[in-house]
């Protein structure tokens, strides 16, 4: 199976980073970990890159940070989901099944209803 | 002897250098690192194999700038690029003030002076520092 395209793995980012956030509270390298078990390997993120993109989320006030302390003592960022975060995942993700059902109709196939 | 805590601290500080990253994303990066380590150790590689596993993972550091650069608004751009360089930049905002005074005075005196002064400030931080 071929990897992912970088285009569609930047265009899914926001919506995998507030899902994720959607479920609990998380810091970046266990964000980075669920990514990686969500999509089996499939999405080959650069550690790095997931950074920025909690920056942006957290300007656009998507999502807010927090301080707490690691199981080793040392400083941790965490990053929680907010209301106008949740809105938006609802409206990503209605995007993606858009265009998700719009794919299996011009192929023929009847979507999932669920 | 490989100092882990040390090696960590010092590739976060040099790669996201102040001004142009804060403190907090420098701390953040740095707990990033120990994750990653940890786990590389725990799988059985050396303390410095697996930090340079560990910093090979982070990806392109410039690419990665160039994220972070799109998060800045124009207004932080230029308050970091000021930090960076604030012997040139403030030669600069001399500089735009004498010229404004001088569009606004015209006189012959302030003429004169404005020249000295764009001259001397043209010159010696140039010859110190190279040219903005």
């Amino acid at each position: 199976m071929t990897t992912l395209s970088k285009d569609l793995i930047a265009a899914s980012a926001t919506p995998i980073v507030l899902s994720i956030l959607n479920r609990g509270d998380s810091y970046g390298y266990a964000i980075i970990q669920q990514v990686r078990e969500l999509s089996d390997g499939e999405m080959q993120w650069a550690d790095g890159m997931l950074y920025p993109i909690l920056h942006r989320l957290e300007k656009q006030r998507l999502i807010e940070s927090y301080w707490g302390l690691a199981e080793t003592g040392r400083k941790r960022k965490y990053y929680r989901i907010r209301k106008g975060g949740s809105a938006e995942l609802a409206r990503l993700l209605d995007n993606w099944r858009r265009v998700y059902a719009m794919l299996n109709k011009s192929q023929g196939v009847q979507p999932c209803s669920t | 002897m490989f100092d882990l805590d040390r090696e960590v601290m010092r590739w976060c500080r040099k790669t996201y250098r102040w001004p142009q990253y804060r403190k907090r994303e420098v701390v953040e990066l740095e707990d990033h690192l120990h994750c990653a380590v940890a786990k590389w150790i725990a799988d059985g590689l050396s303390p410095m194999d697996a930090f340079q596993r560990a910093v090979a993972e982070l990806g392109d550091i410039e690419s990665i700038r160039t994220e972070y650069r799109k998060n800045w608004s124009s207004v932080s751009v230029v308050m970091r690029r000021f930090a960076e360089r604030p012997i040139q930049c403030a030669g600069f905002a001399t500089a735009c003030a004498c010229l404004a005074w001088l569009l606004l005075s015209r006189d012959a005196e302030s003429l004169q002076w404005t020249r000295s002064m764009l001259l001397a400030l043209y010159t010696i931080p140039s010859k110190f520092f190279g040219a903005i």
